[in-house]
């Protein structure tokens, strides 16, 4: 390092350029000419190195600039006096005269033959053009060092790409003419795309050459991605033609043919179109392309498409067409997220479906209120097929629930906003039977007694589930809780459930689907069966504790129920005013009196009160035979059955007892103890009692006899009570009685709730306070408007509220 | 300088046949080298322009953008196809010293922390001007 | 710290108007012009030493045996020392003038003695004037016009045979430093538009000389001959920074306010010592990343740069924001805030914060720009043989004989990688920010936002919780196209 440090720094001899250097003239014919060679394919003995030289010893005796004008002479020349010449002989009359010759074939074939000649040629020219430029740039790269670091000039590549664009392509063919060889390049490309549109086949990878030219050639210098040629010449060509192309297939095909074929050719066009991007023209079109379709083909169109009469989408939901669904979906989404056109067709059809099921359901008109004096028999008939009707309206539905879920999952691809639509017309139809709710509770409660025997886990909850799902579009939540309480007090009373689990699973659902506050009072249903449960078995001990002296124990079976949590006024069938308790028999009463005993000395301060209407009693009964035989049967019979039939262990064989005298011995209400006569009196297979006269009718003054000759081959036999015990559709009475009850209880809730958003705002707007009591109110039941205007009357009257301003109008809370 | 040992060992055997060329001065090696390095091999020889002849792989001698280009086999220069490279403004001092550079890129190029290359000041003038002929 | 009592605001424009009529009314206005890239205007970028103890003879002893403290020390009596170190600059200056009026021959001829015989032939001022020569017709694209235009007709015909006044001066000044061993050197209001080459070099060996008969006999007199060394170059009309000063290593505090300098050389890392740095009143747009090295691993705790034409934040083109930690911050309010703290102030309070990062720039071996670099290059870290070359030259100590005619004719574009190669050398070499390899082409350059006002304060205090960040424009460069952001060694 030290003996080199003394080492001078060797002046460079003159560069490395050769002595000769400033021979300009000398070095340019020597690369001029090597540089023809390029051009004519004749480079192989040409040495790199050496033509590097020659215009390096240019460049560094400062005639760079010289060199690259001289260059840049020589590639004119050369694409003035060869190139082009070339191109334009390949250009056959046919090609620039000929125009939409599709119509006549052999026009077509000859312009398309010409057409190919032509690209072929051309795709060479460039192609020879790209190849000795790159060579060319390569041997001259020292040259383009120098003059790109002057930022003054293009590369010389660049600038003989241009001189290729203007020289070659932007001339005009003939002398005569103003088209171009471009325009010949644009027009030839566009025709022989419609000729593969139109069902041929062209020779793709030449078209796509000729298209990487135009890509590969820019309007200016600085070669930004915008001024391709083929974004600025060819493109919009293109997209014009295709325009033309697709507004008349649209209309051709929505004149002559259906929605299906609509959907397949356009689907069949989507994919083509963007094919053809990939393979024979540019990828940087596709998007453009697919909004030319979407635009002119489907957009226009899609709405007439489906609703085309006979093969619209109504027809395919009719038939269950899911794959042209799915097209018609496919195609639609892409016009529009909505999907206007399909989401209003698919909701008419539900709707209309939906209408057909309620007619069904509700088609056997109820039959005129009975009333009592018709026949039982005529009676009943109609309302068990009203509740097999409501029953199978509920399957209605569900089918088509799973119909259209399945179209939803299959052909609408599980979107959004198609399930929406479906939705909310679900909600329409059903809503629109105004016997939604009790329709579906009684579905429930048909399976949960009977419909679930039998069944897997699973089964019964999918079961379940789908009657969930139909809770979900039911807008009067309360109602169907008001129907669902009903019926379910009714199965736990009577011990109709076919299984406990399953009616906890099914709170328990609809905890999740409506909200705690809905299922509270059923659950608290469930609570006091439990309750009442050890409360019987805590009473059973008790009474063994207490010493048994009574010879004969009564076993009670108690249910205490929180009166504020059932359905009382169904049981107690109250719509008489006072209603005085009716007489038990001594056993029976003495066993009440001292479970009242037993059960207030554990609470005290409570009520009971006895709902004899809701029990059922087992009783032994022994028949004398003539033959002098006894027989003895366990009868399973209501509680006020009970009461009848003991009356009858005080009155001697033979004698009767009259209506009168049963109803004043009993004081059962006169509508129970009817009931309860005809089902032992009537009822062909329980007559333990025998009646005069023998009629359907109960009247005041007939009589009742302890039938000795009751026949049955069970040991026990079970009595039901004639109409009541059983859940059914109501008739309209009921129904009034229930709308009556339920409006009571909806204005207790809009009261309730007024009060409280009232309470919290002090004062507030009336349309503010509307819309709040909805919003509040809108999980159970939609309120009327009118309703919640008289209980804030009735709120003012009452001096909750006040008035406070009229304008607009104003509560105020008054506290 | 630790590096240049290194360099010396790595490329011994591609050097052995231009150390002998330069002790020997000028000698003219046209024909042998033409049958063993056809134009797409794995070598390639550059020669100078007072005749040594340095043989060198080949992707070596390609960290010379200029070299590059010549041996580009698409573009078909007789450099392409012979695989030989006279490089007539150049001397055997100064491309021997260009050769080192090629050798010492490549070797370096993935490395972190690179090495200095020693450059003997006297020629520094002369090797900027090769490197500017050459593109490296 | 009791001492540091707060004090009125100190004039903007130091009373020294007698000596240097000319320069208050432009510094005036420029001073006001830039003042909006000057948010503390409270505080003066003024060089405190001319109102620090060092100038009172009495205490300038017990000041320089522990150069760490006297930091401290200093900074106490700045604003006390006001008022009187006016009158004593003024009757220094006085001082220097006699003596060249009396001795001006004598000094002209250690002139050249002390300029190092390395360049037998050249006189250095007049290899300048020949750049300059050769500016006028073309080849030097760097030298401001304005400074051709006056000076260089007048001098080329004069310069060869004497000096200008301006030179002369300095020199005098250097020399009777090194006489007196003097290490505060005070070159400020000097008219210099350059350093002439070789005035520094000898301030390399000063030494003080030792004060025996004044101060009382102890240890620490015998270790206080090292010298404190000062440079004052303020209120010249330099627009480049000579190489020389570089050399200086044992420079502690550099003052170049009020120059016309556009870029300070990286080469300032060189300067390990430095403590305190004034560049305020320049035409900077950004610092050298090296400052930010001096603050970081060096002993700078002072860095005046306010007012500057520095590139502001808010306009700037910027890649990454960062958070406190380095993460990638998610908003830039996030990282031009410190976080706030309570208690005492943590680490982060104090140490410069990086807050972000500008676009890489990378230039082609010749130094020439790429908009967008080729995607497949392999990112070598490998110099080119160019800048290999161009390294070997720089470096041999010869380079200075190639005559500016040899590099002319060099062909292509040799003769302009070789200018590069000159500027560089004269500006005292660069080494890559990354990998700390010396280079001369730069193949990458970015800006660094980092927020550095503890040390614009001079280390008074920290910053505040919740303070907004005011970052300063930090210029790296790298060596090759892999020494970039995040590209660790």
């Amino acid at each position: 390092m030290a003996m080199r440090a003394r080492q001078k720094i060797r002046a460079p001899r003159k560069g490395l350029a050769s002595s000769k250097g400033d021979d300009f003239e000398a070095n340019w014919q020597a690369l001029s000419g090597s540089l023809k060679r390029i051009h004519t394919k004749d480079a192989s003995d040409l040495s790199f190195e050496q033509l590097y030289r020659n215009a390096y010893n240019i460049i560094v005796t400062m005639r760079g600039h010289d060199l690259y004008e001289r260059v840049k002479q020589l590639e004119r020349e050369w694409l003035e006096t060869e190139v082009r010449s070339w191109v334009n002989a390949a250009i056959s009359p046919s090609l620039l005269f000929a125009q939409d010759a599709l119509d006549i074939q052999d026009q077509a074939n000859e312009r398309r033959a010409a057409g190919e000649r032509f690209l072929t040629v051309l795709r060479e020219t460039w192609e020879d053009h790209q190849l000795s430029m790159g060579m060319i740039t390569d041997v001259l790269m020292y040259m383009d060092r120098v003059v790109v670091a002057d930022h003054r000039k293009p590369s010389i590549y660049v600038a003989s790409m241009a001189l290729f664009r203007d020289i070659v392509l932007r001339s005009p063919v003939r002398p005569d003419t103003k088209t171009t060889v471009a325009d010949v390049l644009e027009s030839t490309v566009l025709f022989l795309v419609q000729l593969e549109r139109s069902g041929q086949i062209i020779e793709r990878p030449l078209i796509r050459h000729c298209i990487y030219m135009l890509e590969g050639l820019y309007e200016t210098i600085t070669e930004e991605e915008s001024s391709k040629l083929y974004l600025t010449s060819f493109e919009p060509a293109f997209l014009e033609a295709s325009k033309t192309f697709y507004q008349k297939e649209g209309q051709r095909l929505v004149e002559s043919a259906d929605a299906a074929t609509f959907c397949k050719v356009a689907m069949e066009r989507i994919t083509e179109e963007k094919e053809r991007c990939a393979s024979t023209l540019s990828t940087l079109s596709e998007s453009k392309i697919k909004e030319v379709l979407d635009n002119e083909l489907i957009k226009r169109n899609i709405a007439e498409v489906v609703n085309l009469e006979g093969t619209g989408v109504r027809n395919m939901l009719d038939q269950d067409r899911l794959d042209i669904l799915r097209s018609v979906y496919v195609l639609s989404s892409r016009v529009d997220s909505k999907k206007a056109p399909l989401t209003a067709v698919v909701q008419k059809c539900i709707v209309d479906m939906g209408q057909e099921i309620n007619t069904l359901a509700t088609a056997p008109a109820p039959a005129p209120e009975p009333t009592g004096k018709k026949a039982v028999k005529e009676k009943e008939k109609p309302m068990n097929q009203q509740t097999t009707s409501a029953i199978k309206w509920v399957d209605d539905i569900l089918a088509l629930k799973k119909k259209f879920d399945a179209i939803w999952v299959d052909s609408f691809m599980s979107d959004q906003v198609m399930q929406s639509a479906i939705t909310t017309s679900f909600s329409d139809f059903i809503n629109s039977n105004p016997r939604s709710s009790e329709h579906l509770s009684l579905f429930f409660d048909e399976n949960l007694k009977k419909g679930i025997k039998g069944k897997t886990d699973s089964e019964v909850d999918s079961l379940l589930d789908n009657g969930i799902t139909l809770l979900r579009y039911i807008k009067d939540k309360d109602l169907f809780e008001a129907y669902y309480k009903k019926h379910l007090s009714r199965r736990l009373l009577m011990k109709r459930s076919a299984s406990m689990d399953a009616e906890r699973q099914m709170i328990s659902k609809m905890k999740m689907e409506v909200g705690n506050q809905f299922t509270q009072r059923l659950e608290s249903m469930f609570k006091d069966m439990t309750i009442s449960e050890d409360l019987t078995s805590n009473y059973k001990d008790h009474i063994r504790k207490s010493a048994s002296q009574d010879s004969k124990p009564v076993d009670l079976e108690i249910n205490v129920l929180t009166s504020t949590m059932w359905p009382m006024e169904i049981m107690s069938n109250t719509r008489d005013e006072v209603q005085l308790s009716c007489v038990f028999p001594r056993e029976v009463e003495s066993v009440k009196q001292s479970f009242e005993q037993f059960y207030l000395s554990k609470h005290s301060g409570r009520k009971l009160s006895w709902q004899a209407s809701m029990g059922t009693a087992d009783i032994r009964a022994t028949f004398q035979r003539p033959n002098g035989k006894t027989q003895r049967h366990e009868l399973n019979v209501s509680t006020y059955a009970m009461i009848i039939l003991l009356l009858f262990n005080d009155v001697a064989p033979g004698e009767s007892l009259t209506f009168a005298e049963i109803q004043s011995r009993t004081r059962i209400p006169d509508h129970d103890l009817i009931r309860n006569l005809q089902s032992l009196a009537v009822a062909p297979k329980t007559r333990v009692l025998k009646k005069e006269p023998m009629s359907r009718e109960v009247k005041p003054t007939d009589r009742f006899f302890f039938n000795h000759e009751f026949q049955s081959q069970f040991t026990k036999v079970r009595i039901g009570v004639v109409s009541g015990s059983a859940n059914k559709v109501e008739n309209n009475d009921q129904r009034k009685e229930t709308e009556k009850k339920m409006n009571e209880e909806r204005g207790a809730s809009i009261e309730a709730a007024v009060v409280r958003i009232m309470k919290q705002r002090k004062t507030l707007p009336h349309s503010k306070l509307m819309s709040e009591v909805l919003g509040q109110l809108s999980s159970r039941f939609v309120p009327d408007v009118n309703m919640i205007k008289r209980r804030i009357e009735s709120l003012i009257d009452r001096e909750y509220l006040e008035r406070v301003g009229e304008d607009p109008p104003t509560y105020g809370y008054i506290a | 300088m630790p590096s240049l040992p290194a360099f010396r060992l790595s490329i011994a055997r591609h050097f052995s046949s231009s150390t002998s060329n330069l002790t020997s001065s000028q000698s003219h090696t046209h024909g042998n080298n033409h049958g063993i390095h056809p134009g797409s091999s794995e070598y390639v020889t550059l020669v100078s322009g007072d005749g040594f002849e340095f043989i060198v792989p080949r992707s070596t001698a390609c960290v010379s953008g200029t070299i590059r280009r010549m041996l580009d086999p698409s573009s078909r220069f007789s450099e392409a196809v012979t695989g030989r490279c006279v490089l007539e403004n150049m001397s055997g001092l100064v491309l021997e010293k260009v050769c080192e550079y090629l050798c010492y890129n490549l070797k370096n190029k993935n490395q972190t922390n690179v090495p200095d290359m020693d450059i003997p000041p006297e020629l520094c003038l002369e090797l900027l001007m090769a490197a500017d002929y050459l593109d490296t | 710290m009791d001492n540091e009592i707060p004090l009125p605001p100190p004039p903007r424009i130091r009373h020294r108007a007698p000596n240097t009529p000319t320069v208050p009314s432009s510094l005036h206005k420029t001073y006001h012009q830039l003042s909006r890239f000057d948010d503390r205007s409270s505080q003066p970028s003024s060089d405190p030493a001319l109102f620090s103890s060092d100038d009172i003879p009495a205490s300038g002893l017990e000041n320089y045996h522990a150069p760490a403290v006297s930091g401290c020390r200093k900074r106490r009596y700045r604003g006390t020392w006001w008022g009187e170190m006016v009158k004593d600059t003024k009757r220094k200056r006085v001082d220097f003038k006699d003596k060249r009026l009396v001795d001006s021959g004598v000094w002209m001829g250690s002139d050249d003695s002390g300029v190092d015989s390395l360049l037998p032939s050249e006189d250095a001022s007049i290899w300048g004037e020949e750049l300059l020569h050769h500016s006028t017709v073309g080849r030097v694209g760097d030298v401001v016009p304005g400074e051709i235009a006056a000076g260089a007709q007048q001098r080329v015909v004069f310069k060869k045979v004497e000096e200008s006044r301006e030179h002369q001066l300095a020199r005098a000044i250097v020399n009777d430093c090194l006489e007196k061993g003097q290490d505060s050197v005070d070159l400020s209001i000097g008219g210099l538009q350059q350093i002439p080459q070789g005035l520094l070099r000898p301030l390399q060996h000063l030494t003080k000389l030792p004060t025996v008969k004044e101060a009382p006999i102890s240890e620490d007199v015998y270790s206080s001959l090292r010298p404190f060394l000062r440079m004052f170059l303020a209120g010249n009309s330099l627009s480049d920074v000579p190489g020389d000063l570089f050399d200086l290593d044992a420079l502690r505090v550099l003052s170049l306010r009020n120059n016309r300098l556009t870029e300070i050389p990286p080469a300032i890392r060189k300067l390990t010592m430095l403590q305190e740095v004034n560049l305020a009143v320049n035409e900077l747009r950004f610092l050298p990343w090296e400052l930010l090295w001096l603050i970081k691993k060096g002993d700078l705790k002072h860095l005046t740069v306010r007012p500057n034409p520095l590139w502001r934040i808010d306009e700037a083109e910027i890649t990454h924001w960062f958070s406190l930690d380095g993460a990638p911050a998610t908003s830039p309010e996030e990282a031009l805030t410190l976080h706030t703290y309570e208690g005492p102030a943590p680490e982060e309070a104090w140490a410069p914060i990086h807050v972000a990062t500008g676009p890489v720039r990378l230039f082609n071996m010749e130094g020439v720009m790429v908009d967008a670099p080729p995607t497949n290059t392999n990112e070598s870290r490998v110099p080119s043989l160019r800048e290999v070359s161009l390294l070997a030259f720089t470096q041999s100590p010869f380079s200075d004989l190639v005559s500016d005619t040899d590099m002319a004719n060099c062909p292509g574009l040799v003769p302009s990688l070789l200018r590069q190669a000159r500027a560089v050398r004269n500006g005292g070499g660069r080494c890559c920010t990354v990998c700390h390899r010396s280079f001369v082409i730069a193949r990458a350059e970015w800006i660094e936002w980092w927020d550095c006002s503890v040390y614009e304060n001079g280390l008074k205090g920290p910053r505040s919780s919740g303070e907004k960040l005011r970052p300063l424009p930090f210029r790296r460069l790298g060596c090759s196209w892999a020494c970039v952001p995040d590209a660790s060694v």
